[in-house]
């Protein structure tokens, strides 16, 4: 064997000892290497030190000059002293030395070629670590042209725009929208929840509830809030509604909240990044107000609404809430204002606090309609606040303008038609407590008074409610009205806290006949403020308002059909008054409004209910199946039919191991049982073997015994 | 038993007004105290003797007098009230005082005669007073007489009131006769408002415990139901014993009608907080005498009336004509501002319910009780108006321009 044949066979051997696994592996595994380096890798070429190099790298011209005799024929002369052994040496030697420099050079560049290599990763290195990539890639300084080009490739695409609407569209789009609010409108003022449905969601009782008021989830659960630009962590449900409870200890908190933040607004300077709009303290929004005309407030109050927008910044909205809440009470000051102006004697200035509540109304109603719940939450605080006002008083009388122009307001805000809304119901029930509990004994009382049925009167007007309170009321005030030999018969009619006694049951009756004099047919609401005592002019202004008064609810009233009943007193009051001495103005409206209330029939139509139709018997409607192919069809989906056909499948394979289960059991006992048998019988037939030989043995030893 | 008046006098003698210590100054204060509490005495006239009956008299002459408002006094000695032996020996000692003083019958001995007299509560009354004087013959006695006497004398009307207030369920139980009574009760029901209706429950427990007859009874309360009736303190009294007297289902059906009728005339001008429960009562009254659904369901269908039948001035009920009038005020409060109003006034529309509903929960609502109510109610979205207001006068409809200006 040869040398080559051996290694051959020690290579195959080898191999197949290395790698038992890949025996029948046909595909070449074994990689084959060239100077440490794979075959594969090398065919890549992508390292450019390839040793190809050093092939020429004698030089052409050497070659040229030294190889197959050229270079004796070349240089015959001057070399010709040399001989050819000689010059043949010289020139092996030479281009040995050539070769040597050529490969020694091409080492160094290698050599340099790692090291830039080397350095360059390095500093790369430290490049990524400073993270200062971006100023590399930092475009060059380059002409205008070039980064509008720029500009408008990174710019986004805006889509094309519809077409502006043209003025027809406009407003039909916006009587659309009304439209739809009024009858939303309409579907609330009619609806009564706990009566319509009479199926209210029946509250869970779990069948373990031992009664104790044991509450598994009472424990209040955590949940982040948004509340201006902090996150809080606050105890609330999201969708729990809001009861008033919570919602004052909400409004507090929030208030609380914002009172933070104003404080810390006024002690740090300017710290913050973004700009933050800022919100001068109540004492500064009041004082700067109150410097400026009715109509720069409102503008001055709208450029800082403007400034506190807010898609501006996150916090904006809480500083948009305190800025409500501001305003709510600016109202208060102003009318409390506007009283203290009368007082003094000094109308105008009344006035013009008055006239700045006017123009603010159309910016409180802007936001209101920006804020929603949040509007809600202040005002159902200031409701709070004001009844337990009114409630701290011990002799109960009517309120001053600064509640009851807010309330106006509210009426504006919130619609009043609802059958039950959160903050207009409260305000109307304030009102009909008012009524019902305050005594009229002054000028300011009465017109406070008036100016409480007034606004009852225009919060029920759109529903048509009816308010026995506000019934009372003009009878007691009308009774004053009647001259006082009459009065005793009607005393009856009015119910006793109001029944004016004394003095004060002639508040109404004129003094002097007035007839032929002037009289002024509208109501200040500065007179709801005024101390001033009671002129027949001002009584005049009363009767008128309050006829005004009577006229309304008669009309809207008109058809309920216990009306005569309700507008009875009023009529008998009105028509025991002396018109003659009344002004001629007064006199026609006193006329009007009795023609009215006599206009009111006594007619009636007995009751009766609304007939129930009687329910139907049930009757068995025949079966009748379209496509009758005289196969039953179970109903349901096929997914449904599957699942009960496997459901069935399934009863079925359960029932028949259970059995097949059973007959084992029972095999295995038959089986245990003819063992125990067979091995007892066993025993038995060995014990009967046993004592059969034993009494073989004694029988064996008695006679042995006898044979001796 | 023998420790009580140890105790007694120890709390006797404690720094007490100067008036106290004025009738105190001849007291034994300072007797063995300790000694006392040693020996177990159980015999009762020792006890007795040991009781500064004495004292208490004097200090209950102190009180008993005619020129002088006395109640910082009593309030003081009401401190005592809840000891056995004071109850014990207190209203034989009350009895001596008042028979010996000398004062005149005056407003103000009434009043103070009447502040300490309330002091003292039978027990075993309806109240079932745990604290009290215990029933035995002797002490009713001075009961008896103590609250006669107390009757006799001239009472303010604020004192009048009170008493009347008081006498049915403090008193008249344990009076040996209390048809003595009768007078007093009847002139003061016949007085009318609040008196009367004070003066109603003891009417009401002459008839029911003592066979009182009183032919006028149910016309006197029908003319108790009038509008002033509703304000007041007396409201949730007076009420409750209308809902009583008129339980009966016994009642001849023209006198039930003729009350319906004048409840609902009643509820139609009422103040809101009372509206619900008179509404309520009217629906009582209906489910007990379900003959009367022909009040709000005429079995003859609707006809037209030239007026009203019922006569609200008549005092009689048997004549009022209630019984073919309807209820047309029910039906007009049905567009009551307030919707639990609305909602109670429904029931003429429909159905009788099968079940009277409680009214006890409806006696005493105020206006704030609705307030709050509306305040706590649940809400999930809060609806705006659409219409922007130009000021504070104008706004779309304008009902308010048209009387006031700025």
């Amino acid at each position: 064997m040869s040398v080559e044949d051996r290694l051959a066979a020690r290579f195959a051997a080898e191999r197949k000892k290395q790698n038992k696994q890949t025996l029948f592996n046909l595909e070449e595994t074994t990689e084959l290497t060239h100077m440490g380096q794979t075959l594969s890798e090398i065919e890549k070429y992508e390292d450019p030190r390839s040793d190809d190099e050093g092939d020429d790298a004698l030089g052409a011209e050497f070659v040229k000059s030294a190889h197959f005799g050229g270079g004796l024929l070349a240089s015959g002369g001057p070399n010709s002293a040399q001989s050819r052994k000689e010059w043949i040496d010289q020139m092996i030697a030479d281009s040995k030395k050539r070769k040597y420099d050529a490969r020694k050079a091409r080492e160094e560049t290698l050599e340099m070629t790692d090291k830039l290599d080397d350095d360059y990763k390095q500093v790369m290195q430290i490049f990524k670590d400073a993270d200062l990539m971006p100023a590399a890639a930092a475009p060059d300084p380059s002409d205008e042209y070039d980064m509008l080009v720029r500009q408008l490739a990174f710019e986004p695409r805006v889509g094309a725009s519809e077409r502006t609407k043209t003025d027809e569209e406009v407003k039909r789009e916006e009587a659309t929208r009304l439209r739809l609010l009024e009858e939303a409108r309409q579907l609330r003022m009619r609806a009564d929840p706990e009566e319509a449905g009479g199926a209210r969601p029946a509250v869970h009782r779990s069948a373990d509830d031992l009664d104790d008021g044991f509450l598994l989830d009472a424990k209040p659960q955590q949940r982040l809030e948004l509340i201006g630009d902090q996150l809080v962590v606050t105890s609330e449900l999201p969708d729990v509604p809001l009861t008033g409870r919570q919602a004052k200890k909400r409004q507090s908190r929030l208030q609380r909240q914002r009172d933070a933040e104003e404080e810390a607004e006024q002690t740090l300077p300017e710290a913050v990044t973004p700009p933050k709009a800022k919100l001068p303290t109540y004492k500064k929004l009041s004082a700067t107000l109150r410097a400026l005309l009715p109509l720069e407030q409102t503008r001055h109050l709208t450029e800082l609404v403007m400034s506190l927008d807010p898609q501006l910044s996150p916090g904006n909205k809480a500083l948009l809430i305190s800025l409500y809440e501001m305003l709510l009470r600016y109202i208060g000051d102003c009318c409390r204002r506007s009283g203290a102006a009368a007082d003094t004697g000094s109308p105008g200035g009344g006035q013009v606090a008055l006239r700045a509540v006017d123009a603010l109304v159309p910016l409180l109603y802007d936001l209101t309609q920006r804020l929603g719940d949040a509007a809600y939450l202040s005002w159902v605080a200031w409701l709070r606040r004001r009844q337990a006002a009114y409630g701290r008083r011990r002799r109960r009388s009517f309120p001053g303008l600064e509640t009851l122009l807010p309330l106006r307001v509210c009426g504006q805000l919130f619609p009043s038609s609802d059958r039950r809304h959160p903050v207009t119901m409260p305000a109307m029930l304030m009102l009909c407590q008012m009524l019902a509990e305050c005594r009229v004994t002054s000028r300011r009382e009465l017109a406070a008074g008036l100016f409480v049925v007034s606004l009852l009167n225009e919060f029920t007007s759109l529903a048509s409610r009816y308010v026995p309170e506000v019934i009372g009321f003009l009878q007691s005030v009308l009774f004053t009205a009647v001259p006082s030999e009459r009065q005793a018969p009607l005393a009856g009619h009015v119910l006793l806290p109001q029944l004016p006694r004394g003095p004060h049951s002639s508040l109404l009756q004129l003094t002097t006949s007035c007839a032929g004099a002037p009289c002024e047919p509208l109501l200040s609401l500065s007179a709801v403020e005024s101390e001033a005592p009671l002129t027949d002019a001002a009584r005049a202004s009363c009767l008128h308002v309050a006829a005004s008064l009577v006229r309304q609810l008669a009309e809207r009233h008109g058809q309920l059909p216990a009306a005569s009943e309700i507008f009875g007193p009023l009529r008998l009051m009105m028509a025991a008054v002396d018109v003659r001495r009344y002004p001629d103005v007064l006199r026609n409206k006193w006329t009007a409004c009795l023609k009215t209330l006599e206009g009111i029939s006594s007619e009636k139509t007995t009751l009766e209910k609304n007939k129930k139709r009687p329910k139907p018997l049930r009757l068995y409607e025949p079966a009748i199946e379209e496509n009758f192919d005289g196969r039953r069809r179970r109903p349901g989906s096929h997914e449904k039919r599957e699942h009960d056909k496997l459901v069935h499948k399934y009863k079925r394979q359960m029932r028949s191991t259970v059995r097949e289960v059973r007959r084992d059991n029972a095999f295995v006992a038959r089986q245990k049982l003819t063992e125990i048998k067979t091995k007892d019988d066993d025993r038995k037939r060995k014990l009967k073997d046993l004592m059969a030989s034993l009494a073989n043995q004694e029988g064996d030893f008695k006679r042995m015994k006898r044979q001796k | 038993m023998g420790m009580a008046p140890a105790r007694k006098r120890k709390k006797l003698a404690q720094p007490a007004p100067a008036a106290i210590s004025d009738v105190q100054n001849g007291g034994s204060a300072g007797s063995d105290d300790s000694a006392e509490a040693e020996d177990i005495v159980s015999d009762e006239e020792e006890a007795q003797a040991q009781f500064p009956a004495d004292k208490l008299r004097q200090m209950f002459a102190f009180m008993l007098s005619d020129a002088e408002d006395r109640r910082p006094f009593i309030a003081r000695f009401s401190e005592h009230i809840e000891h056995d032996d004071v109850q014990r020996g207190g209203l034989g000692a009350l009895a001596i005082a008042l028979a010996e003083t000398k004062a005149a019958p005056t407003q103000l001995l009434s009043c103070n005669l009447f502040h300490v007299l309330k002091l003292f509560k039978v027990r075993g009354g309806k109240r079932k007073a745990q604290v009290g004087v215990a029933a035995d013959a002797k002490a009713l006695e001075h009961f008896d007489a103590l609250w006669l006497r107390l009757l006799q004398l001239p009472l303010p009307p604020s004192l009048y009131r009170r008493v009347l207030a008081l006498l049915p369920e403090r008193v008249l139980p344990h009076l040996r006769n209390p048809l003595r009574l009768t007078d007093f009760l009847l002139t003061s029901y016949q007085v009318g408002g609040v008196v009367s209706i004070l003066a109603l429950q003891g009417v009401f427990y002459l008839m029911q415990h003592h066979n009182l007859e009183y032919p006028d009874f149910y016309t006197k309360l029908y003319s108790l139901l009038e509008p002033n009736a509703l304000r007041g303190p007396q409201r949730a009294r007076f009420f409750r014993l209308v809902d009583l007297f008129l339980g009966s289902g016994y009642l001849p059906e023209y006198l039930v009608a003729a009350f319906v009728k004048r409840l609902s005339r009643l509820a139609l001008t009422a103040p809101t907080p009372t509206q619900t429960m008179l509404i309520r009562l009217i629906c009582s009254l209906m489910v007990r005498h379900r003959g009367l659904q022909r009040m709000t369901d005429d079995p003859r269908g609707a006809t037209r009336l030239p007026a009203d039948p019922y006569r609200p001035d008549e005092p009689e009920p048997a004549r009022c004509g209630a019984a073919e009038s309807a209820l047309w005020e029910v039906r007009s409060l049905r567009s009551h501002l307030v919707p639990a109003v609305s909602r109670a006034a429904s029931f003429a529309e429909r159905e009788l319910p099968e079940l009277e509903h409680p009214l006890a929960e409806l006696l005493e609502t105020t206006y704030d009780d609705m307030l709050e109510a509306e305040f706590g109610r649940q809400v999930k979205e809060v609806a705006l108006t659409f219409h922007r207001p130009e000021g504070v006068l104008s706004w779309r409809e304008d009902r308010l321009s048209t009387d006031w200006k700025l």
